[in-house]
């Protein structure tokens, strides 16, 4: 072993007692930083999708203000021949197309508004877990009649499987209403009252008769391969897909509260960061400045003897690193075990909205790689900085003063 | 003659400031040492005694005057030049704390080469030479916590000696010892100087040390009271 690094590290030794608590703190905060972060990211993740996940899938297409007007005349352009081009598309792993209409929703004991979507059951499990929210009966699995509603609602209207309701909805092409029997074929429970009060789902071929849409649809929802693509605003796939009449959107723009709290959760992780850094800080500073002032004498006779100034402030730096790596091989294990064991458990926060979206399932700290070396990296490296000012103070020491102050 | 100095001073003073007052530890000074005497500067305390060898050593800087080591004008050297000149000319033997505590005997004596850059081999060798003299080459491995204080004097002279230095500075070296094992330490040292010519200059109130030395400067109120040589 080098001869100064077998000095640092017999050094850090003298007090194990000191160099275990000063660790311990610095390792604490470093665990802290590591869990912190792999809760957040778990959440975000977890929170994401759920919201892609579940329902909203991970991109649509719409025509051009169809969100804001809600038009039933407002088709994707040209929707069937795209619908067959993103299918295609090496990208895209599954596409569906809906139908979405404000509708009213009847039964002989009470009424209700709902967002009434048409469906393709067989394309939909490709782009939602829908289906797996169905909790009694089925997912439009029956006749063409069939309907399926959050429990909520159900509870609203009073109904239950097999029991009928009349939806009466604006149709396409001139705005009459049109008006359709339907048998309750599934009852959804979500978790999210928001859903199982809302919304309502038919066969695709029986909203497109009933409303008079013919082929077309107002909503195509897919899923890509890789999930990150529906965050990469730069891919030409986009501009591809959108243009003129179309509008082709990723989860962040069609949920831009999601996308902004991605955006403050990573300056919240990097404010804990620096609150943590100004901890390992004052903890280093104050245990080099502790040992240091404990050693006086013995670094008045290194200089004595002839060690350089420089050679004096790493001797210090040397120090400081080897506390670094205890810290940061403490953190590390600290932070991998509470995430572990969180992991395992999980956080349950069931049915609580995070930037509109209802979690769902319990929150997981999620691993990166980053976590266990970038954080540590940093660490030593923040480690090596701080200590800079205490190797300053032993360089410029001199020799006598040392040795005074000591007697 | 001029070139057989060691160690010359001319009108040394050193004050110190302590807010509003001013101590005078030295008065002009000048003292010559030529190589090979074996010096000891005697006085009560706050005779002078430390600061003149802190001087001399480059540890401190005098007030005024001039210092002269090896022939060389002290007083221009940065703190770095000062480390070099020191780790080249100068060995050290304090009273105590000599050593440094994480360092085993071999490492404490290595430690002076291995700033000079000496290769591995050659300050094997050279401690091992030294560690034989000082006769401590069965205790090697042993840390300074796991030694008395006579055997942690003997490294310390040994580290003092292995490379070989102009002079060796010993500020009261038999202070924290017993008589007995001052003594032999001390005839220990008088013994390298026989043999090896290496010049010693002490600070002492040690009876012991003033008999056993061959010149002998006396100290007072920071002046030069008396120089006589055996």
């Amino acid at each position: 072993m080098n001869f100064y690094l077998k000095m640092a590290w017999r050094n850090s030794m003298r007090n194990k007692r000191r160099t275990f608590l000063a660790s311990l703190a610095v390792g604490l905060g470093l665990a802290a930083l590591i869990f912190t972060d792999g809760l957040t990211i778990g959440m975000l993740d977890g929170i994401i999708d759920t919201a892609t996940g579940t329902f909203m899938g991970q991109a649509q297409i719409h025509r051009r203000g169809f969100r804001d007007a809600m038009d039933p005349d407002l088709f994707v352009e040209d929707g069937p021949a795209l619908l067959g081009r993103l299918a295609a598309d090496p990208l895209v792993k599954a596409a569906a197309p809906r139908t979405v209409s404000f509708a009213m929703v009847a039964s002989p004991s009470n009424s209700g508004s709902v967002m009434l979507y048409g469906l393709d059951p067989a394309a939909e499990s490709g782009v939602s877990r829908l289906a797996r929210l169905v909790k009694e009966g089925d997912f439009l699995a029956g006749d063409g009649y069939a309907i399926v509603i959050g429990a909520a609602l159900a509870d609203t209207l009073e109904v239950g499987l097999g029991d009928k309701v009349v939806l009466t909805a604006a149709s396409a092409g001139g705005g009459d209403l049109a008006q359709g029997m339907f048998r309750v074929g599934g009852i959804m429970r979500s978790g999210s009252r928001a859903m199982d009060s809302n919304l309502a789902f038919v066969r695709i071929g029986k909203a497109r008769e009933l409303f008079n849409l013919g082929e077309n649809f107002h909503e195509l929802v897919f899923a890509f391969h890789d999930v990150r693509n529906a965050e990469d605003a730069s891919l030409p796939f986009w501009r591809e897909y959108g243009g003129a009449d179309n509008q082709a959107e990723g989860w962040p723009e069609l949920v831009p509260e999601l996308a902004a709290a991605r955006g403050m959760s990573a300056f919240g992780i990097l404010i804990t960061a620096v609150i943590l850094s100004g901890i390992v800080a004052l903890g280093v500073t104050n245990t080099l400045f502790m040992s240091l002032y404990e050693r006086m004498f013995e670094f008045g006779v290194l200089r004595a003897v002839g060690t350089r100034p420089l050679r004096m402030a790493l001797i210090i730096v040397g120090e400081a690193a080897v506390l670094a790596v205890i810290s940061a091989a403490a953190g590390v294990f600290i932070g991998w075990l509470s995430s572990y064991l969180t992991a395992v458990h999980g956080l349950d926060y069931s049915g609580i909205d995070y930037a509109g979206v209802t979690i769902l399932e319990p929150l997981r700290p999620k691993f990166r790689a980053l976590q266990f070396w970038l954080y540590p990296s940093a660490l030593l490296v923040f480690t090596l900085l701080v200590s800079l000012y205490p190797a300053v103070y032993a360089a410029r020491m001199s020799p006598v003063e040392a040795m005074r102050k000591s007697l | 003659m001029e070139k057989d100095l060691v160690i010359e001073t001319k009108g040394v003073t050193r004050t110190y400031i302590t807010g509003e007052v001013k101590v005078h530890a030295l008065h002009p000074v000048d003292l010559a040492v030529r190589r090979g005497e074996f010096t000891a500067v005697a006085g009560p305390s706050g005779s002078g005694k430390t600061t003149l060898l802190n001087i001399v050593s480059g540890l401190d800087v005098p007030s005024s005057g001039k210092v002269k080591l090896a022939g060389r004008e002290m007083s221009a050297m940065s703190q770095a030049e000062l480390s070099d000149f020191r780790r080249d000319h100068i060995g050290f033997i304090f009273q105590a704390y000599n050593l440094i505590p994480v360092l085993t005997v071999e490492e404490n004596v290595e430690y002076v080469m291995l700033l000079r850059g000496v290769p591995a081999g050659e300050r094997a060798a050279r401690v091992k030479r030294m560690l034989d003299e000082v006769g401590l080459s069965g205790k090697k491995g042993r840390f300074p916590s796991q030694l008395s204080g006579g055997q942690q004097q003997r490294v310390a002279i040994a580290r003092a000696m292995v490379s070989e230095p102009d002079i060796i500075l010993a500020d009261e070296p038999t202070a924290n010892l017993d008589s007995a094992t001052g003594s032999a330490l001390m005839d220990m040292m008088r013994d390298l100087n026989e043999k090896r010519g290496m010049t010693f200059l002490f600070s002492t109130h040690d009876r012991m040390i003033m008999e056993k030395s061959t010149r002998l400067v006396t100290l007072k109120d920071g002046r030069i009271d008396s120089d006589t040589r055996k």
